[in-house]
């Protein structure tokens, strides 16, 4: 098993920054790291980089102790770190030279990369002269370079614009074609949907759901229905026991508890001659899925 | 061990090449070589040049008043050197015993009148008086040449004395050999002025520039650790290298730096002393000692023994004791940028790690700018020299000045490397802990703790 982390533990005093996190990827792809602000993300990671002594658990790569100075594991933090005034081209040398790569052979990485990221202008370039977005393709290039198997994204498309976030999406991709292990950590959501098929949802340090992302939607049911119509429905919805969610421009947005419950609103929808636009009966999305998890988590804790 | 530092020459290089391409490194520098630069030559060059000047400039001073005329009255000497000497400076002698009715009338033609002395040389029991009358306007006959002319008539009248006496004129140099004087306590070193002032002098600018370059690249290593922390570059580098090589690295390289800097900063004004040597002071060490270099010829004669202490095995053991006393700051300069997660928070942090390089500094300036170098076996500097703080600034001067022996010296370098060994040990042991340390500043003395507590910990 390529990566296998088992029972991690981290005190920080008496607060317990993270208490029992357990998973492990068995096969190349995007597993995805969740939670709120503090909820215990960063210092997973940096344990799992060997960054922080943990109070407890383990973390192997194929079986040993994964030591990210000898392991090939690949970084992008979320809080971004470039030398303002020193040239791109200077520490992405020397980023590239920590992780074993010289000569030649750095020499093509840092041209492929920085070529690929649409950055190799900006190679005589200094750090502070480089907009954040940027700074942060620098940054994937240097967390890329020495090709590494694991690779761990902390918020990668934060503060990129939507060009700049097809690019690092599309990078991403190719790095899962490749057969890489990525953890990646996000607040977007969509993203994570796009690229993810195992969650962990942190709250507090807990671990508050984990698992096959289909799966756990599969299991809650489609019970989000969401109608686009001409006509007053909500007092139809009230009739039929609809929860309403929320109400916009583009729709309403309704909770049920059984799906034989749309069915039955559709039919009184129809039966009152109104025609619904759209008429979307859909498993929760993972946005509502964290919220309920990492958002309400404190009540069932 | 060899694991965690592993990648400590990447740090190095990286360090030390930014280090050295920067702006404010290179204009630094290049004003510093300039200013040692400047003081070697005006020490080799300059000062000479200005003796030898005004050496030039007073005897021009002197040999203004050709085709002057003295009138001079002999008592009973004979006056063919007196004449001579008179000649020498360009005046025509008219020898006469003149009447004292005539005097008053005299000194009023001499006192308004043009380019005309009266000498009067009186001798009474075997002592003798000279006394010149010169008009008042100086720019006439100025006052200096006629000090002038009464150190040659002076000379002339000793020099007449013993020809007459049976020297043989050529000796009469030989007879005459230049004696300087001196008094000092039995014991005691040669205490002259010289001496003194460069018992002063040599200990005050060494331990500033030692001060400047460990104090100073210490605290470039802190800033560099705390920058490092606060951009959160340190994140990418532990990815690749362990906190150990981070600091390593940065501190051997900060090191190194410093110590070519120190070394360019006295090799350049030493290589332009040299070459300026045979028209400079250094010049006047081998030369041949004429009575015109004799002013520039002692105070060389004075320097020759501080310079003879500039031996291998000196600047080898200085060597030891800079990169020692660059490792115990800069390893504690580390540690402190450690502490801090915000680079405004460093001013702050380093406010105890600055207190005792000042007291270091204090401790082996302030005994050397108030003691002469008969006092080099003062309490205040025997303790600067052993301190730690204070030793790697006041070391290097007592070995130069030859103020030291050579197991005070072991004993010294030792204590300094005890130290040393004890910073490398609480360095190890906390500095994982700190640098990924992130809220508020860690209090220094809690470092103290944190090492006891820290225990191996399985990663």
């Amino acid at each position: 098993m390529p990566l296998e982390v088992t029972n991690l533990i981290k005190r920080y005093g008496d607060k317990l920054a993270v208490n029992g996190l357990t998973f492990s990827l068995t096969k190349p792809g995007v597993m995805a790291l969740l939670g709120t602000n503090g909820a215990g993300k960063t210092t997973s990671i940096r344990i799992i980089l060997g960054m922080l002594s943990k109070d407890g658990g383990s973390v192997l790569w194929n079986g040993t102790p994964l030591k990210a100075t000898e392991s090939p594991v690949g970084y992008l933090a979320e809080e971004r770190g470039l030398y303002p005034k020193y040239k791109v081209i200077d520490q992405i040398k020397y980023f590239a030279k920590l992780k074993g790569l010289r000569g030649d052979k750095a020499k093509a990485r840092i041209d492929y990369w920085f070529d690929r990221l649409e950055i190799a202008e900006y190679l005589t370039k200094t750090a502070s002269q480089l907009s954040k977005g940027n700074q942060q393709k620098v940054q994937l290039a240097a967390a890329l370079i020495s090709e590494p198997e694991l690779l761990i994204l902390d918020e990668p498309l934060s503060g990129l614009d939507p060009v700049n976030s097809d690019l690092f999406k599309s990078v991403i991709r190719e790095e899962i074609d490749k057969g890489k292990f990525i953890i990646m950590s996000s607040h977007q959501m969509a993203t994570v949907e796009e690229f993810c098929e195992d969650i962990i949802i942190m709250h507090r340090g807990e671990t508050v759901l984990q698992g096959n992302l289909n799966i756990i939607k599969k299991s809650r049911g489609r019970v989000n229905l969401s109608i686009k119509s001409d006509g007053d429905i909500k007092p139809i919805a009230a009739e039929c026991g609809l929860q309403l969610v929320s109400e916009t421009p583009n729709g309403i947005d309704f909770k049920i508890q059984r799906e034989k419950q749309a069915a039955e609103f559709l039919h009184q929808l129809v039966d009152r001659g109104i025609t619904p636009v759209r008429f979307d009966l859909r498993e929760p999305s993972l946005h509502e899925i964290f919220v309920e998890k990492a958002g309400h988590a404190d009540e069932s804790l | 061990m060899l694991k965690d530092i592993k990648g400590w020459r990447d740090v190095f290089s990286f360090t030390a090449i930014q280090t050295v391409t920067s702006k404010s490194f290179i204009i630094s520098g290049a004003l510093l070589v300039a200013l040692f630069t400047a003081f070697a030559l005006s020490f080799n060059l300059i000062i000479p040049g200005y003796i030898r000047d005004q050496q030039a400039k007073e005897g021009a001073d002197l040999k203004v008043q050709q085709g002057y005329t003295a009138y001079v009255s002999y008592d009973g000497t004979n006056n063919k050197l007196i004449d001579k000497a008179i000649e020498s400076t360009g005046g025509t002698v008219r020898s006469s015993l003149l009447s004292s009715t005539d005097e008053d009338t005299r000194m009023q033609q001499i006192r308004t009148g043009t380019d005309t002395l009266e000498i009067v040389i009186e001798e009474e029991k075997g002592d003798y008086t000279v006394t010149v009358y010169r008009p008042e306007d100086e720019s006439v006959i100025s006052k200096k040449f006629v000090d002038h002319l009464n150190d040659l008539i002076r000379d002339a009248i000793k020099d007449t004395l013993l020809v007459d006496n049976g020297v043989a004129p050529e000796n009469l140099n030989k007879v005459k050999p230049a004696v300087w004087t001196y008094q000092t306590i039995a014991g005691d070193k040669t205490n002259s002025e010289i001496t003194q002032m460069l018992g002063m002098v040599v200990p005050m600018v060494v331990t500033l520039v030692l001060f400047m370059f460990i104090f100073l690249f210490a605290t470039f290593v802190a800033q560099s650790i705390a920058q490092e922390k606060s951009s959160r570059v340190m994140e990418l580098l532990l990815t690749s290298v362990r906190p150990l090589a981070v600091i390593i690295g940065k501190v051997l390289a900060m090191g190194t730096v410093a110590l070519v800097e120190m070394v360019v900063m006295f090799a350049i004004p030493a290589l332009a002393a040299g070459l300026t040597a045979p028209v400079g002071i250094l010049g006047e060490l081998n030369g041949t000692v004429t009575p015109e270099t004799a002013e520039i010829a002692a105070i060389a004669a004075e320097i020759q023994p501080m310079l003879d202490t500039i031996t291998p095995l000196n600047i080898l053991a200085t060597v030891v004791i800079f990169i020692l006393g660059f490792l115990f700051y800069a390893l504690l300069a580390g540690l402190v940028g450690a502490t801090v997660s915000r680079i405004e928070d460093l001013q702050q942090a380093m406010l105890p790690f600055s207190c005792s390089g000042l007291v270091g500094m204090y401790l082996a300036y302030i005994p050397a700018a108030f003691t002469s170098i008969s006092d080099g076996a003062d309490k205040i500097t025997k303790f600067a020299r052993l301190f730690p703080l204070s030793s790697p600034f006041a070391l290097p001067s007592g070995i130069f000045l030859g103020q030291m022996s050579a197991v005070n010296i072991i004993v010294a370098i030792l204590v300094l490397a005890v130290c040393v060994i004890g910073m490398a040990f609480l360095t190890s042991k906390v500095y994982e802990y700190l640098i990924l340390h992130t809220g508020d500043r860690v209090k220094f003395m809690s470092l103290f703790g944190i090492a006891k507590n820290n225990k191996a910990e399985a990663r």
